[in-house]
């Protein structure tokens, strides 16, 4: 299986892909660390899987180079550009966070993940709420990986 | 005493039953009150007479009218439970036993009124006088009071007499707090959007019932109508506080009664009835819908109405201003006077005092009508106006003509509105009459007689749309307002055909805004008839050439037709447009649809950016405005056509330099984004220059060091190379000697080997004690090596504070005062956690425990490990351990044809390569060890986070914590990118004003829990060469980073740094005032001390050390760095400023 993870955290990155590699058959795991990157990615390549974070820089970050903007719903903006050109590899989302937005426009993550759901039926197939000091995520993202095939 | 036959039932008297369950308790307000809940709404009136007839129950019933002194006023909610069935007709009779009381205020009110429009704030104050006097004290009197002595005499003024107020004594609690809003809301920079967010806090107040909370917002925010859930609600406090403010109370409710339709008529009626002898003008809108009363407009007002629909302009103009000279609150006739005579400003001023409220008012209703410029400026002008008159009628008709204007598709709330201005009003506006006659026919049935104006008439016929009638019932003067009229009359009549067929017809002829008016009507035509595609190129067309139409139109309901069906629209950039207009004005939720059709656009013209599709002949509009509007980097970010920022910049760059071509008439602006986008590109390259630029050397200052010795010694060593049999000779020697030393304690021995500087005979010798003396200048030269850039760059504060900013930016981190042994509280989620009602002691002190946790580690990695290694820092990371190999390797690299230069080359060569290891070391730790301690640190922190606080509103501290993590990661790479050999130094020359946003950037990364605010001034005549930018960047962070740690307070207040040319010299000059708390004459005494010290031995002394003010590194940087003549001052003024001014001199700095 082929996992794409997009995702600009590394510590967060290789947690997940050390999870992969002992619960899952996983042979690649290509990282990517931006929307960009991402985006790029994930309408040339064809992974089985893409875990996608939802929060993002819009570039990579590199030395010299500028991100651009960070996107606190860059998740869900790739999902609507794959949706567009009817790209349907499955996706779950794995966020750190537990609420998204600022101010009136802040939304939580159950409310986003519905969100997604709605908006992305062919290839959203859950959020998974990451914790650095918790093993529950990874229970829940097995889950919904294991329930992929049916 | 007649006995009463057995057996026979007495007739009960309801109202003798009433007065004697009043007197069944000892507590008579009391009874009252529960009389008053509970007695049946047709008892009312004979209970009240009844009760009115007995003094005693009188003076109770009489009671709160007429308050002498402030004291007297003591606001309560009335202790009955409001009823509109029992309390409007209950009011109005306790009303009409004072109605020559009514009367006088009424007449001093509308005095007042218009004194204030013409800004005659001595008649103001008269008529305030009088009211004070005739009437008593009342809210409305305070309240209109404080708004008199904003609008005459300022703010000062109007504080010191709410001062005096609430300091009255024995003033009511609650009457200080109602001051305290009015004087706030009159405040001439509180806007509504600014009472809003307090108000809104009141509304969800859990302890408050729902009478009192409609209560205060009809008091402070007298324009929240619609927030007023329940109209008997706002007399519930009125009736406690004088008569003068139970009158205005019930005179609203009763129009909100009957705007809302809540079919209340019959007690609304009954309670005007009883207010028959009231003479209030306020009141005819009512008296008309209700008592068929006829209206009572003014034949002037009248008179413009009708002359403006005959066409008779100048006619309208004069009628409408001498209405409003006379006192008018209509705001029709504002907008008719600005429609009749749109350069009429000047007409009114001459006639006017100079910038007379009304002038204000009509000058802000010229704007928005005519869509100018300044017309989202003048909506929050209109608003604020219509606050500052709040108790004037021409308040609710200013704040219905904002919301009309600002809003292409009337809410209930706003069309309610209308209906009060009507009710409100004379019925001298065509279109309030048709209200009003709506209003009379719900109450008093469809035929029930109601004259209209021929103007009303005219409407009607429009309304209904019934052309015959039209025609037969005006003849309009142009053929464009036949056009028009009969456009709307069409659409309205729903033959959309003939009504877009009419209005495209209108759309050409009269003034813009006959226009403008056409265009609206037209839209909705379109919507209607299904051609939407040509809705999209109104909305567009008209936007193009004035951005102010944008709410003219109901775009949002237009996009939603899209949204559903969007091949609707054919013109994809028309399209794009259109949701560039929604983003720009009403949500930007839109940017991303825009962004699917900025892709739509390119992907129909096949092309990837949008520089491909330039046409080369002259471009549409359209294209133009798609091209500046949609093509912005923000937009082009999205599409997956760029490489990196810098190559969607440079596409920017393109368009915008294509647009200045093609659109002369906007070059300006392009011309400032080129500049924009270049600066943004220099500010980048150069803080990524500097941030490279931190592992330093000045390899021509430790070359020039060393003067004629190692020349002199290479020499030598060279002349071993040529004769070998000297060097055996020598050899033989050195070794001997060695061995000699070595027979004593070894470590000593190597000691004292060096510390005797043995002058080296052989080979080996001799390349150790070259490199020994190299390496010792390449690192430790306080003018040049590469320790003093480490300290200046890295370890003064740089390293720590960077990396602190990741956890300072999610507020995890606290200061800790100088010299404090705690760290300060930290308030941001004490805030946050009382907000959200939960406990926070065990958090604080977590947060607190993790602030000196992080500083700890920050400070070990500092002080320990980012050091060269030497014996008084020997953990540090920059290790150069001088081994065989590398001798060996020197040795070996040396040939008799090598020369000096080559020589120095590799020596530098070699300390480079050590140095590059130990920056890997560097990196590696970073990345490892001391990350890990930090998460380590971060998953502490969340284990002693309150438990369950998932639930109660900590969830931002999950998140704070989760872009904690994220933030520190990123900083980490970018520290670890300090940590590599500096690359060359650019050539280019820089405009200072970028060096100086270039260190205030720096010093804000390194200080992220403050504030630094910094006002820049720049006025030097040249640029600065790339050559000398890392040392004007040093100086300016040390000048700022002084001014921020010993300002005397955590937030160091507004900083000042001004960059000139004085005399040949570039003057950098950092300012800053310092906190009340600081000796200003202890400051001046360390000012002059330091001064003295800015002398060569004392700064290079602590150049390689941290702490102090840093002012040593900026005379090494000055000395060394920058090699020009140099002085520093420092001025502590007795005001408390601190000024610290580093003259340069600027030859040797100039590109």
């Amino acid at each position: 299986m082929i996992v794409m993870l997009i995702e600009d955290n590394q510590l967060k990155a290789d947690r997940i892909t050390g999870f992969l590699s002992e619960a899952f058959d996983v042979v690649d795991t290509p990282l990517y660390r931006s929307y960009q990157s991402g985006l790029k990615a994930a309408l040339t390549d064809t992974p089985d899987l893409i875990l996608l974070d939802m929060t993002l820089p819009t570039f990579d970050a590199e030395p010299g180079k500028r991100e651009g903007r960070p996107r606190s719903m860059g998740g869900r903006e790739l999902m609507r550009k794959l949706s567009r050109r009817n790209v349907s590899t499955k996706i779950i989302v794995v966020s750190q966070f537990i609420s998204f937005g600022e101010g009136t426009d802040a939304i939580t993550f159950d409310e986003l993940m519905s969100l997604c759901q709605q908006e992305f039926p062919e290839s959203f197939c859950g959020g998974v709420y990451y914790h650095a000091t918790s093993d529950e995520w990874m229970t829940e993202l097995e889950r919904l990986i294991k329930g992929l095939g049916r | 005493v007649a006995k009463r036959k057995r057996g026979a039932v007495a007739p009960i008297d309801p109202v003798r039953t009433a007065i004697r369950a009043l007197h069944a308790d000892s507590n008579r307000s009391r009874g009252l009150a529960t009389v008053r809940s509970g007695i049946a709404p047709s008892l009312v009136e004979p209970f009240l007479a009844k009760l009115l007839e007995v003094p005693v129950y009188r003076g109770m019933v009489l009671n709160h009218l007429f308050p002498a002194t402030i004291t007297d006023i003591r606001p309560r909610l009335a202790a009955h439970i409001p009823s509109p069935q029992r309390d409007y007709v209950w009011n109005a009779m306790v009303l009409s036993e004072h109605v020559d009381t009514i009367n006088a205020f009424v007449a001093q009110k509308e005095i007042f009124e218009h004194s204030i429009l013409s800004s005659d704030f001595n008649s103001a104050q008269e008529a305030l006088d009088r009211v004070r006097s005739e009437c008593g004290l009342s809210l409305w009197f305070l309240d209109s009071q404080i708004a008199l002595y904003q609008m005459r005499d300022g703010l000062s003024a109007q504080k010191s007499y709410l001062d005096t107020l609430v300091n009255t004594a024995g003033i009511d609690p609650n009457l200080a707090c109602f001051c305290y809003w009015f004087s706030y809301r009159a405040e001439p920079n509180v806007s509504r959007d600014v009472i809003r967010a307090p108000i809104t806090n009141i509304e969800t107040h859990p302890d408050l019932s729902d009478a009192a909370k409609t209560f205060f917002i009809y008091l402070f925010d007298p324009l929240a109508i619609d927030h007023l859930r329940e109209p008997v609600w706002v007399l519930a406090g009125a009736e406690t506080t004088s008569l003068i403010d139970r009158y205005l109370a019930l005179s609203l409710a009763l129009k909100l009664e009957t705007a809302r339709g809540t079919g209340r008529a019959a007690y609304v009626r009954r309670a005007l009835e009883l207010l028959c002898d009231v003479d209030d003008d306020a009141l005819s809108g009512l008296r008309t819908v209700y008592l068929g009363a006829p209206l009572g407009a003014p034949e002037g007002e009248q008179e413009a109405f009708e002359a403006f629909e005959r066409g008779e302009f100048e006619r309208a103009a004069v009628s409408s201003l001498s209405s409003i000279l006379s006192g008018s609150s209509n705001s029709s006739l504002y907008e008719l006077f600005v429609r009749s005579d749109p350069s009429g400003l000047c007409r009114l001023r001459e006639q006017d005092q100079a910038h007379s409220l009304r002038a204000q008012v009509l000058e802000a209703v010229r704007e928005v009508s005519f869509l100018g410029p300044g017309y989202e400026n003048a909506l929050a002008r209109i608003e604020r106006l219509a606050l500052a008159v709040s108790h004037n009628r021409l308040s609710v008709r200013l704040h219905a003509f904002r919301h009309r204007q600002a809003s292409a598709s009337p809410s209930p709330a706003e069309a309610e509105m209308e209906e009060l201005c009507a009710l409100t009003g004379n019925g001298a506006d065509p279109l309030d009459q048709l209200r009003l006659r709506a209003l009379r026919w719900g109450i008093a049935g469809a035929e029930a007689e109601f004259p209209l104006s021929a103007a009303a008439s005219l409407h009607d016929c429009i309304a209904r749309g019934d052309t015959d009638a039209l025609a037969s019932t005006w003849s309009a003067v142009s053929a464009h307002r036949t056009q028009f009229y009969e456009g709307v009359a069409q659409l309205n009549a729903g033959a959309f055909d003939s009504a877009i067929a009419l209005l495209r017809g209108a759309l050409t002829g009269g003034d813009y805004l006959d226009q403008v008016d056409a265009a609206k009507y037209l839209f909705h035509a379109y919507l209607q008839a299904g051609q939407i595609d040509a809705a999209v190129k109104l909305v567009c067309s008209f936007y193009y050439d004035n951005q102010s139409t944008h709410a003219i139109f109901d775009i949002e309901r237009l996009i939603d037709v899209v949204k559903k069906e969007r091949s609707a629209v054919a013109d994809d950039i028309g399209w794009a447009n259109l949701l560039i207009i929604a983003a720009r004005h009403m949500d930007t939720a839109y940017e991303a649809m825009l962004s699917d059709a900025y892709e739509d656009v390119l992907d129909e013209r096949g092309v990837d950016r949008p520089s491909l599709m330039l046409p080369q002949d002259t471009p549409r509009a359209a294209l133009l405005f798609f091209l500046r509007h949609g093509c912005s980097v923000r937009v082009m970010e999205d599409s997956v056509a760029f490489l990196d920022y810098d190559d969607v910049e440079a596409e920017r760059m393109t368009l915008c330099t294509w647009l200045a071509r093609h659109d002369p008439g906007n070059r300006d602006l392009y011309t400032a984004e080129l500049r924009g986008l270049a600066r943004a590109r220099q500010l980048s390259s150069l803080q990524h220059q500097i941030e490279s630029s931190k592992m330093y050397v000045d390899e021509q200052g430790v070359r020039s060091s060393f003067g004629t010795y190692l020349e002199d010694s290479f020499a030598r060593y060279k002349a071993l190379l040529e004769q070998p049999e000297l060097q055996t000779a020598t050899d033989t020697i050195t070794t001997r000697i060695g061995k000699l030393l070595e027979q004593r304690d070894s470590d000593k021995a190597a000691r004292l080997f060096y510390s005797l500087k043995l002058p080296s005979t052989e080979r080996v010798g001799l390349v150790e004690e070259f490199y020994a003396l190299f390496l010792d200048k390449f690192l430790f030269s306080p003018e040049f090596g590469l320790d003093t850039h480490l300290s200046t760059n890295v370890r003064h504060g740089t390293f720590v504070g960077y990396v602190r900013g990741a956890f300072a930016r999610a507020h995890l981190v606290t200061a800790k005062g100088r010299g404090a042994r705690e760290y300060e509280p930290n308030r941001h989620w004490d805030e946050k956690c009382e907000a959200a009602g939960v406990s926070c002691s065990q958090l604080l002190d977590s947060l607190s425990l993790f602030s000196r946790w992080i500083d700890d580690h920050l400070n070990r990695t500092n002080d320990d490990l980012l050091q060269v290694r030497r014996a008084d820092e020997p953990a540090g990371l920059f290790h150069y351990d001088v081994d065989e190999n590398i001798i060996g390797t020197l040795i070996a690299s040396i040939s008799s044809e090598t020369t000096y230069d080559e020589f120095i080359e590799l020596l530098f060569s070699t300390a480079w390569t050590q140095t590059e290891a130990a920056l890997e070391t560097v990196q590696s730790h970073l990345r490892g060890e001391f990350s890990d301690e930090v998460y380590r640190y971060l998953d502490l922190l969340v284990e002693g986070l309150p438990k369950g606080s998932g639930d109660t509103g900590l969830i931002e501290m999950h998140d704070a914590i989760a872009q904690a993590r994220t933030d520190f990661a990123a900083t980490v790479e970018k520290v670890c990118e300090w940590f590599k050999r500096s690359g060359r130094t650019s050539e280019q020359a820089f405009p200072l004003d970028i060096v100086v946003d270039v260190a205030l950037q720096e010093i804000r990364s390194c200080y992220a829990e403050r504030d630094v605010r910094c006002k820049v001034k720049v006025e030097v005549p040249y640029d600065l060469s790339g050559r000398r930018l890392n040392g004007i960047i040093e100086i300016l962070y040390v000048l700022f980073q002084n001014a921020i740690l010993h300002s005397g307070s955590f937030d160091p207040g507004d900083l000042s740094c001004e960059v000139m040319d004085v005399q040949g010299y570039l003057w950098l000059v950092v300012t800053n005032q310092l906190a009340p708390t600081v000796d200003v004459n202890t400051r001046k005494q360390v000012a002059d001390e330091t001064q003295q010290r800015y002398a060569e031995k004392h700064a290079i002394e602590r150049v390689r050390t941290e702490g102090g003010s840093g002012l040593s590194k900026i005379w090494r940087t000055a000395e060394y760095n920058l090699r020009v003549p140099h002085k520093l001052e420092i001025d502590v003024f007795d005001s408390g400023l601190f000024r610290s001014t580093v003259m340069l001199a600027a030859e040797g700095l100039i590109a």
